[in-house]
């Protein structure tokens, strides 16, 4: 089982998170998919460079900076983490308003009322 | 100098606010000397970038590990572009309903977030500030909150966050690979590195957002409902036309320049361009609908700016890139037109619409312009140079049997604005409402920037795309000819075939829904990853 490791299990995490999104009607899990993407991307960069021989990069410590992991995929993946919870409010709040107008969770319920609608 | 880089990022945000939070109105006249002096530090940056590129580094860390603004040739193009739609259509929109200060701020901070896209080398920013300003577009499509508006902007929403996914995970697998993330940098470990099985997965996910973004057939899907949903303003719907599906293309050409060395992609971008040219063509002329005609043609003329970056020779590019510029024009001024007939005719319909040379000469030959752009008419276009040198007679053709449909479209507005006589006018239900002052001005602006950049293409082109088109006046003169003939041909094959047949309107109910969407998208990805990896 070396081979499953954070990287491997990312990639099959954000293939997860495709399956829901082209096989679920429902638009909150379409929401819950693409949370399931950004924690899958999140996943793979913050397993790179993930050594035990490697130390946490903060300065105070005696350890040299060649022993340090890079610190990068961390402060990126923070601000994908704040990006992410973004989105998923902002869709949460558009899905709210779209549901008071229509009345259905549903994508193609939607589409045919958004036609009707025409 | 390049702190001004600062300026064109920052300073549309602050400002935005600062209007958002003094509502005074010397503000407004303010704002008004801000813009213009947005517009002007653009116009400097593109005389500058001809002779040195402009950095500013952000961070005290030097690159490839912090952060930098930069302008070269290709984003001054759009940060110009950019800068001179949001000062026209903020005008357009001034004395209107959507001068409100919610939607100044909004519009507002999204051309400080579009300035910051071109102007950003970092992949990470670049999706930063594509993610957040999509966050603005999709509150400014569901502005009025009516039940077709929601469910498009919600659609719009979501798919483009699915794109931005895709694209966040090319980036970090990049990263992974090369440990930078600044252009530059990247482009120097490309070169560096050999073709390579690992750079095949990135360069998939980075093309497929890139391309989403760019309306590329078949992810074309959610443009229509964007740009040409009813409910949205006007002026919406010409930035989503203007700039910001742009901003695709400008991924797609920055993508090519980046992976030149190892793995080019102009022939895809060729292939795929002149694909979303045929088929935009083909549902934009089933289309009765005025706003959906226009999206659907935005679907066609990005695909052909595609098939000009992606050509072979260097007029062909410059040609991509220079009816890219034309296209930000002439669009914007059909859209803000479009809206005024839809509130003066009462209907979408542009069949409905008639007897327009009658009631406004002014609007009708600001859309004949628009049209003669849009048709590559001599003197008004330079379209022709996208396929010039081109010697395979299969693209020649498809070049043709393209044009010939743009102009199989157009004809319905020519034949709004001719038909009918003053008497018959009456009947249609034509509601007049005088158009403003400042709404006028703009179109104005619109038609002149777009004549212009046709008639004097010779001049403008060494500074707008680095490249002289030497079209003399006699050489246009001589294509006047051959247009005229394929106007005609496209008027009998309009009259003759293509009007009320059933076919065109079994296109025009053509749609997919957002599984069908993301399915497409997935297997456009899969396609693109085996094409690569053919390549």
């Amino acid at each position: 089982m070396d081979w499953f490791n954070g990287e491997v299990a990312g990639i099959i995490l954000f293939f997860i998170g495709v399956y829901g999104l082209c096989a679920r009607r429902n638009i909150i899990k379409t929401i819950i998919s693409l949370s399931i993407l950004q924690a899958a991307i999140i996943l793979y960069i913050i397993s790179d460079d993930a050594y035990s021989s490697q130390v946490p990069p903060i300065i105070s410590t005696s350890a040299h900076p060649i022993q340090m992991a890079d610190p990068i995929p961390q402060a990126l993946m923070i601000t994908a983490i704040v990006i992410g919870i973004s989105i998923t409010a902002v869709a949460l709040t558009l899905f709210v308003s779209m549901y008071h107008h229509y009345g259905t969770t549903n994508w193609n319920k939607a589409l045919s009322k958004r036609r009707d609608a025409d | 100098m390049t702190l001004i880089l600062y300026g064109l990022v920052f300073g549309p945000i602050i400002w935005g606010l600062t209007q958002y939070l003094i509502k005074a109105k010397w503000m407004e006249s303010l704002g008004w000397v801000f813009k213009l002096i947005l517009f002007a530090l653009s116009l400097g940056c593109l005389f500058k970038v001809q002779t040195q590129t402009l950095s500013l580094q952000l961070t005290p860390a030097p690159l490839p590990y912090g952060m930098m603004l930069s302008v070269d040739t290709l984003s001054a193009t759009f940060l110009i572009l950019n800068n001179f739609l949001f000062l026209i259509l903020t005008l357009f929109a001034s004395k209107g309903k959507y001068s409100e200060s919610v939607f100044s701020f909004l519009f507002l901070v999204l051309q400080g977030l579009i300035n910051g896209i071109f102007l950003s080398t970092d992949l990470f920013n670049i999706y930063l500030l594509i993610e957040v300003s999509t966050i603005a577009i999709s509150i400014l499509i569901m502005y009025k909150k009516d039940k077709p508006s929601l469910y498009d902007g919600m659609f719009y929403f979501a798919i483009n966050m699915v794109a931005m996914a895709f694209f966040l995970f090319g980036v970090v697998m990049l990263y992974k690979r090369f440990g930078v993330l600044d252009l530059f940098h990247l482009k120097e470990a490309l070169g560096e590195a050999s073709r390579n099985k690992s750079l095949i997965l990135p360069l998939s996910f980075l093309f497929t957002s890139a391309a989403l973004k760019a309306a590329v057939f078949p992810l074309y899907n959610w443009l229509p409902k964007a740009h040409g949903i009813p409910s949205a303003p006007s002026i919406v719907s010409a930035v989503l036309s203007g700039i910001f599906v742009k901003i695709g293309v400008y991924l797609l050409i920055r993508l090519n320049m980046l992976f030149m060395d190892v793995i080019p992609l102009h022939g895809i971008i060729m292939v795929l361009g002149l694909i979303s040219a045929l088929m935009g063509v083909t549902f934009a002329v089933a289309q009765t609908d005025i706003k959906l005609l226009l999206s659907y043609h935005t679907i066609s003329q990005v695909g052909l700016i595609l098939a000009g970056v992606g050509g072979s020779l260097m007029i062909n590019q410059a040609g991509g890139l220079y009816h890219l510029v034309s296209h930000g024009l002439f669009k914007p001024l059909f859209f803000v037109s479009s809206g005024i007939l839809i509130e003066w005719y009462g209907t979408r319909n542009i069949k409905d619409m008639q007897g327009l040379w009658q009631r406004s000469r002014g609007l009708s030959i600001a859309l004949i312009i628009a049209i003669l752009c849009i048709t590559g008419a001599p003197f008004f276009s330079i379209k022709t140079a996208i396929y010039e040198g081109q010697d395979n007679l299969f693209i020649r053709s498809l070049f043709l049997l393209i044009n010939m449909g743009t102009m199989m479209s157009f004809i319905k507005f020519l034949e709004m604005i001719f038909s009918k006589n003053r008497a018959e006018l009456s009947k249609s239900g034509f509601v007049s409402r005088p158009i403003k002052k400042e709404e006028w001005l703009s179109l104005k602006l619109l038609a002149l920037a777009s004549a212009t950049l046709g008639l004097f293409s010779r001049t403008i082109s060494p500074i707008l795309v680095n490249y002289s088109f030497e079209y003399t006046f006699i050489d246009r003169l001589i294509k006047w000819p051959s247009y005229l003939f394929t106007f005609v041909i496209a008027f009998v094959l309009y009259k003759t075939f293509f009007k009320d047949n059933k076919l065109i309107k079994l296109i025009r109910k053509f749609d997919l829904t957002f599984n069908e969407t993301n399915i497409v998208l997935v297997s456009f990805f899969f396609i693109i990853l085996l094409w690569i990896d053919y390549l």
